[in-house]
């Protein structure tokens, strides 16, 4: 006979595969099948983080060190005016990211003698039908339409040669530039325990109550039960001579620990590298660890599950090492940073003294991370003047989920506020309307910009994005509503009591509205057995 | 088997065992028997499947891994009576000329063709092997005269 049957394994359910090196589990047959199943709405309902790593602030950030790449890449004759150079995003997800980045990169390149080099940013993902409802985003249209945007199959996991769909672009033969963001914490990886001097692997048991894995269950990652295994030998080698010292490496310093290795991070960087001939920028950003400080004393990972998909932390280090071992450049921020890790490493043997520079400027100090620690630190502030909230706006890039955390001081302030004041809140609606995407969120932004519009007397705008969110969601009560007090304070009286009727059929319980529509009926003499005289000082606007 | 006689329960059980990852060793015996192994944490023991194919009867035995001298017998024998008054389902036996212990538990599979269905199987091993898992070291312990039997009843907490 062999082996007995073990209780643990009885205990825990239908074992569903025994010891398998991460890297080979059937944990990213799940994964894959999560990010098969999402459609816009897993970013706009927070199902899949990306707030962070798709805001005006990072695309700013991004759009600057691009550039100094591209001056790089300039100066060392690798650039051809005659052939663009692409900006891949891996795994673009809502395409927010792709919509900031290109925005920003087209101001700055306008601004400077490269003007005259084209650059596309190609949005990708391992499934077509994921890109499709980006292919026809309104907000994309105009870069599309200019050839700034484009789109390509791409499997991180195991990307191929790409082209891209509209202008049969191949993605090769010209500096590239990578960015991922939140993907490479997605994919496989394989796990090592460091132990007295020597590395082994760690193979992965999934068990189960069933004894069938459906990755395609929305909730299959939380059937299984996951534990570890260290095997008793030393790891074998790995392949690549650079990941097998950087292990080594780690079985001379770290004592004992678990360590991830982003395999096929690595060797996605390494093909797409490859494949441009050229040097090549891969921007990174995602939870990590960033130097090998950070790799000591550390258990089993996290797999943290979100929405039924997952991740893990990156190890930046060995992506470090590796680029490091392979003669490229690799922009680390010093510190170990609270919430995201945003790397950039040139890979291609090119002096990046520029990208350097600002990447330390914008990214490594100061930047996406030190900014969300800031504000989760210090949210909500005690008490916030107008100049102060428009303060944070800009700060944050007239980003949207700023904007809605702050509409409600907005809103409070704005009435009162001086002319001056009032203007600059103007502007910023103007701004927060002008860089927003929609991802599907609930929140009705038009409708919050309107109603602040409403607050300081600027009906007819206000109107404007109304309508701009009806024609988006489709007529509401609250929109109507909102509309129909626009309209009463422009004393279009008539239309006011059409708008307000409408949001009535809608919700006849809306007890702001039946006031409203009471108020212009006595208005406009149209007694409907309830008259009641209007109220002094009429309908101010008030939150949606 | 080597007999050439239909054995549908046993047929029934030895694939169960096998598609669930047990260890199978099919031994020649006048009754239908598969051997099979299990591991606890600090334990590992040989079990038995019998089958009374014309009776419909299965029967799975576990031998329990612990010794009880000669002199701890009684005490034993006291435990397992009480422990057996807790139990749902199986039985402990001591024999006492060797100081053996067993764990069985059994079924009666009926209809005119009877066969095990894989839940059936999967009831009847894994009641009698987590019973053994559950009760083991206590059992140890004072049989070893290392705890007393009111003790071991408490920790096996049926």
């Amino acid at each position: 006979m062999t082996d007995a049957k073990r209780i643990v394994d009885i205990k825990g359910g239908h074992v569903l595969e025994h010891g398998v090196p991460l890297s080979r589990s059937r944990l990213w047959e799940i994964q894959r099948s999560f990010y098969a199943r999402q459609g816009l709405r897993a970013w706009g309902d927070g199902h899949v983080p990306s707030g962070i790593t798709s805001n005006p602030v990072i695309a700013s950030g991004y759009a600057e060190v691009i550039l100094a790449f591209l001056r790089d890449c300039d100066a060392a004759g690798h650039l051809d005016r005659s052939r663009p150079v692409h900006v891949l995003e891996l795994g673009s997800g809502s395409g927010r990211l792709a919509f900031n980045l290109v925005r920003r990169l087209r101001e700055l390149l306008a601004a400077t003698t490269l003007r005259d080099q084209p650059v596309t940013l190609v949005l990708s993902d391992f499934d077509r039908a994921k890109l499709e409802p980006l292919a026809t985003h309104p907000r994309l249209q105009a870069d599309l339409d200019a050839g700034w945007l484009d789109f390509a199959v791409v499997d991180a996991a195991d990307p191929g040669e790409v082209r891209t769909w509209r202008r049969k672009q191949l993605v090769a033969d010209a500096p590239l530039v990578v960015v991922a963001n939140y993907v490479f914490d997605s994919l496989p990886a394989d796990l090592y325990a460091i132990r007295g001097g020597t590395a082994h692997e760690v193979g992965l048991t999934l068990a189960a109550d069933t004894a069938a894995l459906e990755p395609d269950d929305p909730d299959a990652l939380s059937r299984l039960r996951l534990s570890w295994d260290e095997a008793e030998d030393p790891a074998p080698p790995l392949g690549p001579p650079e990941l097998d010292s950087v292990l080594t490496r780690y079985a001379e310093v770290l004592d004992t620990t678990m360590v991830i290795l982003p395999t096929a991070a690595i060797a996605c960087l390494d093909r797409l590298a490859t494949a441009a001939r050229a040097p090549t920028l891969a921007l990174v950003s995602d939870k990590g660890w960033a130097h090998l400080r950070d790799l000591a004393g550390l258990g089993p990972p996290d797999i943290t599950p979100h929405g039924g998909g997952f991740s893990m932390m990156v190890n930046f280090d060995a992506l470090a090492r590796v680029v490091r071992a392979r003669g490229g450049t690799v922009l680390l921020p010093p510190h170990q940073p609270q919430q995201l890790v945003v790397g950039a490493f040139v890979l291609g043997g090119l002096d990046a003294t520029e990208t350097a520079r600002r990447y330390t400027d914008l990214l490594a100090e100061g930047g996406p991370d030190d900014l969300q620690s800031v504000h989760a630190g210090t949210w909500p502030p005690k008490e916030l003047t107008l100049q102060q909230a428009l303060s944070m706006l800009r700060t944050n890039r007239w980003d949207t989920r700023i904007f809605l955390e702050l509409f409600p001081t907005l809103l409070e302030l704005a009435a009162d506020a001086s002319p001056r004041a009032q203007t600059d809140l103007a502007l910023a609606v103007d701004r927060v309307w002008d860089w927003w995407f929609p991802i599907g969120e609930a929140a009705d932004i038009e409708l919050y910009l309107g109603t602040l519009l409403s607050c300081i007397g600027r009906h007819r705008e206000a109107l404007a994005m109304f309508a701009a969110s009806q024609e988006r969601r489709g007529a509401t009560a609250e929109v109507l509503y909102a509309a129909a007090r626009a309209r009463y304070a422009l004393r279009d009286l008539d239309e006011a009591l059409k708008e307000v009727r409408a949001a009535l059929d809608l919700s006849p319980a809306f007890e702001a509205a039946r006031e409203l529509a009471i108020d212009l009926e006595a208005e406009l003499g149209r007694d409907t057995g309830g008259a009641h005289e209007a109220r002094p000082g009429g309908h101010r606007a008030s939150p949606p | 088997m080597t007999t050439g006689i239909a054995t549908p329960l046993l047929d029934g059980l030895v694939a169960f065992l096998r598609d669930d990852g047990w260890p199978v060793h099919l031994s020649a015996s006048t009754v239908p028997t598969v051997e099979t192994r299990c591991a606890s944490a600090t334990a590992e023991w040989t079990c038995t499947g019998r089958t009374f194919e014309p009776q419909g009867q299965v029967v799975f035995d576990s031998m329990v891994p612990v010794e009880v001298p000669e002199a701890m017998a009684p005490a034993v024998a006291l435990l397992l009576t009480c422990v057996n008054w807790g139990l749902n389902t199986g039985s402990f036996a001591l024999d006492t000329a060797t100081g053996a212990v067993r764990l069985r538990t059994s079924m009666v599979v009926s209809g005119e063709t009877p066969l095990l269905v894989p839940a059936a199987a999967k009831a009847l091993v894994y009641a009698n092997v987590l019973i053994v898992d559950r009760c083991l070291e206590p059992l140890r312990e004072a049989a070893a005269g290392r705890m007393p039997i009111e003790q071991a009843l408490e920790l096996m907490d049926l």
